[in-house]
């Protein structure tokens, strides 16, 4: 079975591929954090950053478009030579499969604390990583099916949500503008965090080959982390409007505490945070499907397996295991730290220095 | 080795045979007969007087469907539609716990849409303390209505309504802009939360008490820190509803400018207030401008509105609003706790001013000027007397 079949993709699936990837579980505590680093003006940190994130995906559009037919995984050897290419094929692989525990653990916890209180982690954490897996386990096109209709769904009924707490919006909460006793850039740890919520694009470096006219990629990627920008500094915006910044500190699930807040008295959905829990989870999943398919995809590529999915179902032992081991909120916050560096490292250092190298190699066979 | 058709085949029948055994019911799934839906929760200070600075009385209310077949409030079978019961504890968590040991049922907690404290309890403990549980459990809504009761609020719960409903919908109902009284300050676990997390104001709670045979709303607790510092009176908490921008209606009763000693009274449905900080003297004050519109709607002799009065009428109606909210701004002063916002306020649009001040200390003298322009909107459906 071919992994990767060749060309498929529209450039909607491409920009939806990047958000279904992108919009997942950071986003649900992204305006505490923010809160946290700009007070009132928190939602300019999430602004700001993403914008900066979008020029990241320029750069790495730009790298993928250098070689229209290859991915990451072909050009990455040629540019930094075999050992130390495939060496930072593995760190990726590596990078894509750290998101699964997170997910699974963020995933297990709303589950219990709203749908299934008492569901044993073996059940629900087992039932998840089986439902990722069988859908890695497919080829692309399948998986951007999937994530077209759950994504839309996810977002629609965020959106939804956020409009209708509106009703609570006070715009003195978010004021003063940057006043100095409120910013606390100084909180390493909290801005790198952040970091976490903007990681996906990085999937163009691999899905490039599977575009159906690689010269829509650059729109479509800058169109997905636009969306995500607006996504989230809006929902930033509601959220310090609605609580004030020190309450939005506060409250671990501000998606959440939103849904709990508004009030729909007239019709028979009064408890609109198990709506959008319901559709979050499709968020989640889509998050979970997309980093496990390329994951396993680049795997696959460096060790000329013939199927992606061979690794899919030999991975979940081991995303289970570590799923295991991040115990409490505080644990899984450490680990998404860690992911957040590496988003750092891969966005703002080793694409654009492989794009650098790819310039000068350009330069230099045109020279000769 | 499999074929791919083979293979395909297998998967979908694991896949079936897994839905087999998770789709036949939610996981600890609870039958509604097995759980006590707890609909309010009340505390008070315990009976024993040595005990009372360590636990609290608290009391749940639980309906019992089989008495309420008959109709909503009536009941179906004998006595009351609902049961309320009680523990002593030193923190809501064993409260429940203890509670839990008197019920064959669950007790559950998602439906809680009233949290009532007793005066005395917000004075010794303070809100924080009793609400703290309810802030972490996940089934609690941040919709829930919060009140302080002055007198026993177990004895709130105890109260059959006097019209049909049941008892839980008649206090919340009270609670909520559908009791249609402006005496009322309408607030819920959220709004007091953000008040209370938000700079430079303070939040206040609705009172609640009880009448000769129903409950009586109007009123509000001031609280500083979660702990109960005075009350505000009827018209007090209206000035504040106005002052916080969610007066919605209400009636005023003034003097005819025109005819002395007789009344008229109006109807005002449209004010906004806004803040100013401005400088009187060289120093700084703050201005409080109220604008809004009325109607005439009763006259106590035999004539209607008239053209020549409308200045007159006008100032007469300023004058009462005014009076009003300089009494509500003179408590919250007496009382040394910014309900009115204006810290905040301060603290949104004068950051650089706000940091200069010790606002605890000198709010009680910052110098308040009130404005009020009242506007006749002639709404007339009879001229004569």
């Amino acid at each position: 079975m071919n992994s990767q079949p060749a060309r498929s993709l529209s450039a909607r699936q491409v920009a939806l591929i990047i958000i279904g990837f992108t919009i997942g579980a950071g986003v649900l505590t992204l305006p505490s954090a923010a809160a946290e680093l700009m007070g009132a003006t928190g939602w300019l940190w999430v602004l700001v950053t993403g914008l900066l994130f979008t020029g990241a995906a320029w750069v790495a559009v730009k790298l993928a478009l250098e070689s229209p037919g290859e991915t990451l995984v072909e050009y990455s050897q040629q540019l930094l030579g075999k050992p130390l290419g495939i060496l930072y094929s593995l760190l990726l692989a590596a990078y894509f499969f750290s998101f699964l525990p997170v997910e699974t653990r963020v995933l297990q916890e709303l589950v219990n604390i709203s749908l299934l209180p008492i569901a044993p982690t073996w059940f629900v954490s087992g039932s998840f990583i089986f439902a990722m897996a069988y859908g890695a386990s497919r080829d692309i096109r399948q998986l951007a099916q999937v994530n077209e209709l759950l994504i839309e769904l996810a977002l629609l009924t965020g959106v939804f949500v956020t409009l209708l707490s509106w009703q609570h919006f006070e715009p003195m909460h978010l004021l003063p503008f940057l006043a100095k006793d409120q910013l606390h850039l100084e909180n390493f740890k909290v801005g790198v965090g952040t970091a976490f919520a903007y990681a996906g694009y990085q999937v163009i470096n691999l899905i490039l080959p599977n575009i159906k006219n690689p010269r829509e990629a650059t729109k479509a990627t800058l169109k997905a982390l636009l969306t995500v920008v607006v996504v989230y500094t809006f929902f930033t915006i509601t959220v310090i409007g609605v609580f004030g910044y020190k309450e939005t500190m506060a409250v671990a699930w501000s998606g959440l505490e939103l849904a709990k807040s508004v009030n729909l008295e007239a019709i028979f959905l009064e408890r609109l945070d198990l709506i959008l829990l319901i559709a979050w989870l499709s968020a989640i999943y889509t998050t979970g499907l997309l980093t496990y398919y390329f994951g396993a995809l680049i795997l696959s590529k460096i060790f000329h397996l013939p199927n992606h999915a061979l690794v899919v179902w030999a991975m979940a032992p081991v995303i289970y295991y570590l799923s295991t081991l991040l115990k409490n909120y505080f644990t899984w916050n450490e680990w998404g730290f860690y992911i957040s560096l590496f988003t750092l490292a891969v966005s703002f250092i080793f694409t654009p220095f492989l794009y650098l190298l790819s310039l000068l190699k350009k330069r230099g066979e045109r020279g000769r | 080795m499999a074929s791919s058709g083979g293979r395909n085949r297998l998967t979908t029948f694991f896949l079936l045979l897994s839905l087999l055994f998770t789709q036949t019911g939610c996981w600890g799934g609870r039958e509604l007969n097995a759980r006590a839906f707890v609909t309010a929760i009340a505390f008070d200070l315990t009976k024993e007087e040595e005990l009372q600075s360590e636990q609290y009385l608290i009391s749940i209310q639980l309906p019992v469907p089989e008495r309420m077949a008959g109709g909503e409030g009536q009941g179906g079978g004998e006595g009351k539609p609902f049961v309320v019961l009680g523990s002593t504890a030193q923190t809501v968590a064993s409260g429940i716990l203890q509670l839990q040991r008197q019920l064959d049922r669950k007790l559950f907690l998602g439906h809680t849409r009233l949290i009532l404290i007793s005066k005395e309890v917000a004075e010794t403990f303070g809100i924080n303390h009793v609400i703290d549980y309810f802030l972490r459990d996940f089934s609690v809504q941040r919709m829930a209505r919060l009140a302080v009761v002055d007198g026993k609020a177990r004895e709130i719960l105890e109260l059959q309504p006097p019209m049909g409903q049941t008892p839980s919908t008649y206090i919340l109902n009270m609670l909520s802009p559908q009791n249609g009284s402006i005496f009322t300050y309408l607030t819920d676990l959220g709004k007091f939360l953000v008040l209370q997390s938000d700079e430079g104001i303070f939040p206040v709670l609705p009172r609640l008490s009880k009448g000769k045979e129903t409950e009586l709303t109007g009123g509000a607790a001031v609280l500083r820190n979660g702990h109960f510092q005075g009350w505000l009176s009827d018209n007090e908490t209206r000035g504040l509803n106005i002052l916080h921008n969610e007066f919605v209606e209400s009636e005023y009763e003034v003097e005819c400018p025109l005819h002395p000693g007789d009344q008229i009274v109006v109807g005002v449905n449209a004010l906004h207030s806004a803040y100013r900080l401005e400088e009187a003297g060289g120093m700084p004050r703050i201005k409080v401008m109220v604008h809004g519109r009325f109607e005439t709607r009763e006259f106590t002799e035999p004539h209607g509105p008239e053209k020549h009065e409308e200045a007159d009428l006008e100032r007469a109606v300023s004058a009462a609003i005014r009076e009003e909210i300089q009494q509500t701004i003179k408590k919250a002063q007496e009382l040394r706790v910014d309900v009115l916002g204006i810290g905040r306020y301060l603290l949104a649009h004068h950051p650089r001013f706000w940091a200069q001040l010790d606002w605890d200390t000198e709010f009680p003298f910052f110098p308040i000027e009130l404005e009020v322009k009242m506007d006749w909107g002639l709404t007339i459906r009879r001229l004569g007397g």
